[in-house]
């Protein structure tokens, strides 16, 4: 694994090392796509992910970062199936997920489950605690009657909730506690891999702090393996051990989590970690951020070129014509711009007008690098 | 809960006389009486028949003295079937009119659910297109209409089923009153289903119910249908009270003899104690029907507590 872009894997796919982990990756990701029709007489679709390649590693949280709107969400869901993908390959254990059938799929769903957003519209309303974190036990077989009861005892008290609780219906609880209840329905079927969809964001800030240590306990003791989506750039890096950074559907930084934040290479991830808030205000007064001008454009008929050429201070009009692919700048350190390269990775340092990483774009074309 | 129940069963006694008053009220204050039907009485008969059912006392005797019988559930007997008391027909009446309002409920429900749901899982398909189609024409067919054409088609042109009459409570003289009455509340559940079931599966925690590996027919029978249907057991309130004046129609076109047949000879008659009998009694059944949606609405949606 240590020769970067040119060991080909049995699926004919250049892969470069992963970034601190080695072997095969539990949830391998290749050029997935998931595109939606708009309803009514508009052709437009909208291309909400838009050839995502990635790995994860087992036993690693992986996170997930970008603006409202930029496929995150949809990406995870992608993987899960809960969103039919479009085209590309998801492939767990050697198996691609994407082309099971649902009834296949189902079965995965013992593997692979899901934390979602909104713990309020999420839980059923009409079943008690009990009835929403059994259930799956029931639908898997993994337990009955009396047995089934005590596991969901035992389940809530993982996530520590009180075992009284699963009489209970879900409105009597609060945000936290929906949450609890969220992961421990999650849990109940022993998963090994699992997308968080922002598990925080709906949740007061005294609480996101617990929900979060609440996972990586969790994490350590059942070994488990997360896609942490979130547009919370502090909660990310709280707990990922790589962080990838989306954009209109397409990745375009990928790294070791305090790599990320202490030395981002492309312009977009500057922005987004320059505008996180210092929880001090002298250090806040000095902060100094880098504003992007304009909207995320529409993932419905995307900028040509890089996507983030609208808004890109540094952008050139080649930027408006070729579609820079994730090249490994520094060790296990991806990015996608043509303006940077291995040899020139600070892009306030390349001279106005050049594109040190035009040629490996224009040679890569066509051939997506794994990161 | 019970408590609940209790204020509202109290409740019911004094809309049920303010019902019983007004009912009374327009009985008497319509032009003529019992006897105008019949050829010319001289005056000393009519004075006669007058002092016999009470006719020349002030109206609030006659008000009060037909309030203490409800009051003890005795309506008297009819003025037109002589000798019968209004207990006795209602009696006799009812398990008709129930026999072919609640088939054509049940026939509504079991059907409107079914097509309401499959237009709900697949919507803007052609099946959701053709069931609210035909939703569509069955809410604004009137049942004195589509009885008629159901009449016309399978009685009396194509001979499968016998046109009307009353013949036993399991015959083939049923299919057409309870396929008549049912249309209506049939399309009317169908949109209700399809417009619950879309709100209920776009929400998240039927991505949840997936997202646990529940099959697609789990999802919809355990977490879909019980929160998709809350509109439809809602409307099943007021279902009952169209039931009602449907069957007055239905018995007539299929000359049935239920209360609602009972109620228009009664109307027709001026037959005053066994109007206000029929009236008391449906308004009684359908507070009760109300009462009993309620009750139904608190355990499919916890959330809501009396």
């Amino acid at each position: 694994m240590g020769t970067p872009n040119n060991e080909l894997t049995s699926s004919g796919w250049a892969v470069p090392p992963l970034a601190s982990v080695t072997g095969e990756p539990l949830l391998a990701i290749r050029d997935l796509k998931v595109h939606f029709k708009l309803a009514g007489r508009s052709k437009g679709i909208v291309k909400a992910v838009d050839g995502v390649t990635l790995d994860i590693a087992a036993g690693e949280t992986l996170g997930l970062v970008g603006e409202s709107g930029c496929g995150k969400s949809s990406l995870g869901r992608a993987i899960l199936r809960l969103t039919e993908p479009t085209s590309g390959q998801v492939i767990y254990r050697g198996r691609d997920l994407a082309r099971l059938t649902q009834k296949e799929m189902r079965q995965h769903r013992r593997q692979l489950q899901i934390i979602f957003q909104d713990p309020y519209a999420s839980l059923n309303p009409r079943m008690t605690v009990g009835q929403i974190v059994g259930e799956p036990l029931e639908t898997f077989k993994l337990a009955q009657g009396r047995e089934a009861e005590t596991r969901v005892q035992e389940l809530l008290e993982t996530v520590g909730l009180s075992k009284r609780f699963s009489k209970r219906f879900p409105h009597e609880f609060s945000g936290g506690q929906r949450q609890r209840i969220g992961i421990a329905r999650a849990l109940a079927v022993d998963p090994d891999f699992i997308v968080a969809d922002e598990p925080i964001s709906a949740l007061d800030v005294s609480i996101q702090a617990q929900i979060m240590n609440l996972l990586e306990r969790l994490q350590r003791e059942k070994n488990l393996t997360y896609l942490f989506i979130s547009h919370d750039l502090r909660a990310v890096r709280h707990v990922s051990d790589r962080v990838a950074v989306m954009y209109l559907g397409k990745l375009v930084e990928i790294a070791e989590a305090k790599t990320v934040y202490a030395d981002p290479l492309m312009p977009y991830t500057r922005a987004l970690i320059s505008a996180v808030p210092v929880p001090d205000p002298k250090v806040e007064a000095l902060r100094q951020r880098i504003v992007l001008e304009g909207d995320v454009p529409s993932p419905i008929d995307p900028p040509s070129g890089c996507r983030f050429h609208t808004r890109c201070p540094y952008a050139i009009q080649t930027c408006t014509e070729v579609s820079p692919p994730l090249v490994e700048i520094k060790p296990a350190h991806f990015a996608a711009c043509i303006r940077i390269s291995p040899d020139q990775p600070d892009i306030e340092q390349v001279a106005p007008g050049a594109a040190p990483g035009l040629d490996a774009a224009v040679a890569a074309a066509g051939q997506p690098v794994v990161a | 809960m019970l408590r609940f129940i209790i204020r509202r069963l109290l409740i019911t006694v004094p809309t049920i006389l303010v019902v019983l008053t007004i009912t009374w009220a327009l009985v008497r204050l319509a032009p003529g009486n019992f006897y105008s039907n019949e050829k010319a009485v001289p005056a000393a008969i009519e004075k006669n028949i007058r002092e016999k059912y009470g006719l020349d006392k002030p109206w609030y005797q006659q008000y009060w003295k037909t309030m203490r019988g409800i009051v003890r559930l005795d309506f008297g007997t009819s003025l037109k079937y002589e000798g019968e008391s209004v207990n006795a027909i209602i009696a006799r009446s009812l398990p008709v009119s129930a026999t072919v309002g609640i088939l054509a409920y049940l026939l509504a429900l079991v059907v409107g659910i079914f097509a309401g749901s499959i237009a709900a899982l697949h919507p803007n398909s052609k099946r959701d297109y053709a069931s609210m189609t035909l939703a569509m024409l069955g809410i604004s067919i009137p049942n004195f209409v589509l009885g008629p054409i159901l009449v016309f088609v399978f009685a009396l042109t194509l001979y499968w089923l016998p046109p009307s009459r009353w013949n036993g409570f399991f015959s083939r003289n049923l299919i057409l009153p309870v396929l008549t009455l049912s249309g209506l509340y049939m399309a009317y559940i169908a949109r209700l289903t399809r417009a619950g079931m879309l709100e209920v599966l776009r929400s998240d925690y039927i991505r949840t119910a997936r997202a646990k590996g529940l099959s697609e027919w789990q999802v919809v029978t355990r977490h879909a249908l019980r929160g998709g249907l809350l509109p439809v057991v809602s409307y099943t309130g007021p279902a009952l009270a169209f039931l009602v004046t449907g069957t007055v129609v239905v018995e007539r076109i299929f000359v049935l003899p239920g209360l609602g047949n009972y109620f228009i000879q009664a109307s027709l008659n001026r037959d005053e104690p066994l109007i206000i009998g029929i009236v008391a009694f449906i308004a009684i059944t359908l507070l009760l029907a109300n009462l009993v949606v309620d009750i139904a609405y608190a355990y499919l949606d916890p959330r809501i507590r009396y």
